[in-house]
């Protein structure tokens, strides 16, 4: 799964019971951080930096053992190439202040007007 | 983790029968003061500083600024708070078009009314269809936003909600027109302002601001980073999505034409200014959501599943609910009348009398406006049934109002201008905005739209020119 933004939408079957979502920047998850444990069918995880990312989940069944872990999803995070984004940027600039500025030239250009 | 609080069915009917009985009274009394089709239509053109200001902030707020600008916090971070709140400028540079509009247009009824008498029949037919599109879909947004909304928080089955909100909304409109639309925003606008404050002071209350910047610098980094590109990007698509969205609509337009002519400028840069705190401390509530472990399963319930959970956890679960829900329903039953008035408006002006050449007889104007608030009611209610994401086509419509910004900037302060390149500009505005949607990210759409079409509306003044009639005669 691809994100351009570091937001990504995961989503599960409703669960019978509650699920723990883990997040980790290596397929082994040798460092995990749990992002979220309750009964929600998803989890909308935002600000996440380029890279990797890996989340597993699994069924919480307290006081018996959890389930086992599912495979692991690879999110691959790329924000958009930095000549692209300065081009944007610049047309956006441009746009703005050219609009904004006809228009307060045109307004103060015709106000005496008939 | 905090669960998200709820109200009862019984509850839920109690605050909508309860405000939709009000609204629909208010509705019935303030329109008896329309005498003939100018006042039901236009309110008179008479409307003063206060209700004009607060009409004009009141439409602005639309459920996609409570639902969508916490989404853009949540997505998009610091900058996506801002970016959303970028669209007040929409407000503040329609100002200056107000008085042109007066000066142009002093009889004007619709914004119809300017681009058939500067662009000719083609012109009117591109912007007809470019602004239906998009006054349905924002239309349709939102009954479905509030029928889903109302299911999520009161378990009110969606069908049942979704018909309530847009009979009420009818209904007043129908008994009252622009006169209805203008004091229930009033009320309406108030009672947003009141409930945001309060919900964002709560919020305020329950979080460690030092906890939250740690929680976001570890888990969520990009939302605080200053070079995040879709977030830099969204700050110029946004506003040029807000000044597309305001410069062609006939919602302003109509406002412009209501308000007595001194007060229109002042009245639309006082609401700018007024709007533009809203979707800050709307979309504030979502960057807490981490921080305080509330887990978003939908990302379109960002705002309310934010909210609710903070404000339970704060001991006022059944309070929250209430507050939530009539914020909601004020700022989508603001918008919603003003986009049934000022498109049935369009329908009955540009389509009724223009397209089809009938008159509007002064003895039956009621009948033949009402029929018109009924139709796009009825084509809203038909839209919003199927609860398909059509929020994806309003977002889609960003690039096609995003083309008409320089044509109507153009039509208002340019002398001449060629008008066929002027319009091939928004054709190909609106089509490599959307290719950008798709291609580049929805956070380019509107600058590519705005950008291709300005560059053309630029060469169409130089390129053999034809001057515009100096007044516009409706």
């Amino acid at each position: 799964m691809d994100s351009s933004d570091g937001a990504v939408t995961l989503q599960w079957p409703t669960p019978d019971t509650n699920i723990e979502l883990q997040q980790a920047s290596d397929p082994a998850f040798q460092h995990p951080l749990t992002r979220y444990t309750g009964p929600d069918p998803g989890s909308v995880i935002t600000g996440l930096p380029e890279g990797q990312h890996y989340f597993r989940l699994r069924q919480v069944n307290t006081p018996a053992p959890s389930g086992p872990w599912s495979a692991p999803l690879e999110v691959r995070v790329e924000f958009m190439n930095r000549g692209r984004l300065i081009l944007l940027l610049s047309l956006g600039a441009i746009v703005v202040l050219l609009t904004v500025g006809t228009i307060v030239t045109g307004h103060y250009r015709t106000r005496r007007e008939p | 983790m905090i669960a998200a609080t709820q109200i009862s069915p019984a509850t839920g009917w109690a605050i909508l029968l309860t405000l939709g009985v009000l609204w629909v009274g208010l509705g019935f009394l303030w329109g008896r003061k329309a005498k003939n089709s100018e006042g039901f239509v236009l309110a008179g053109r008479k409307v003063g500083l206060a209700l004009g200001s607060a009409t004009a902030m009141a439409t602005w707020v639309t459920s996609n600024t409570t639902m969508l600008a916490p989404l853009f916090a949540l997505t998009l971070g610091v900058w996506g708070m801002l970016a959303y709140s970028t669209a007040a400028f929409g407000l503040l540079l329609f100002a200056p078009f107000a008085v042109r509009i007066h000066r142009l247009l002093p009889k004007g009824y619709t914004a119809g009314d300017f681009f058939r008498l500067r662009y000719g029949r083609s012109g009117w037919s591109i912007f007809l269809i470019i602004t239906m599109i998009y006054s349905l879909s924002w239309l349709v947004s939102m009954a479905i936003a509030g029928g889903a909304l109302l299911q999520s928080l009161a378990g009110i089955p969606y069908l049942q909600g979704m018909s309530l909100i847009l009979a009420v909304c009818v209904l007043y409109t129908l008994f009252g027109g622009l006169y209805a639309v203008i004091g229930t925003d009033f009320i309406q606008s108030i009672i947003i302002l009141v409930g945001i404050v309060i919900i964002g002071a709560i919020v305020c209350t329950q979080l460690d601001f030092g906890e939250a910047y740690q929680h976001l610098s570890l888990h969520q980094p990009s939302l605080l980073q200053i070079a995040f590109p879709a977030a830099l990007l969204a700050i110029f698509n946004n506003m040029l999505f807000g000044f597309g969205e305001v410069f062609h609509n006939n919602v302003w337009w109509s406002r412009a034409f209501a308000m007595r002519p001194d007060v229109a400028p002042k009245a639309f840069f006082l609401s700018g200014l007024l709007w533009f705190p809203i979707p800050i401390s709307a979309g504030f509530i979502a960057l807490a959501a981490g921080p305080l472990g509330i887990n978003i399963a939908d990302a379109n319930q960002t705002g309310p599943v934010v909210a609710s959970s903070v404000m339970a956890n704060a001991g006022l679960g059944a309070f929250a609910g209430i507050l939530i829900l009539v914020v909601l329903f004020c700022s989508m039953a603001s918008s919603i009348d003003s986009l049934l008035a000022a498109t049935s408006d369009l329908l009955l002006k540009d389509v009724h009398g223009g397209l089809l050449g009938r008159t509007l007889p002064e003895h039956g104007y009621r009948r033949i406006t009402g029929a018109f608030i009924v139709l796009v009611g009825t084509v809203t209610w038909l839209l919003a049934l199927p609860q398909w994401p059509i929020i994806e086509v309003l977002f889609i419509s960003g690039p096609l109002v995003g083309s008409l910004i320089w044509p109507v900037i153009a039509g208002l302060y340019w002398k001449s201008l060629n008008r066929p390149l002027a319009l091939l500009g928004i054709i190909l505005g609106s089509a490599l905005g959307i290719t950008a949607y798709f291609t580049l990210g929805w956070y380019t759409a509107s600058l590519v739209g705005a950008g291709v079409s300005m560059i053309f509306t630029i060469l169409a003044r130089f390129a053999s020119p034809r001057p515009f009639p100096a007044q516009l005669n409706t």
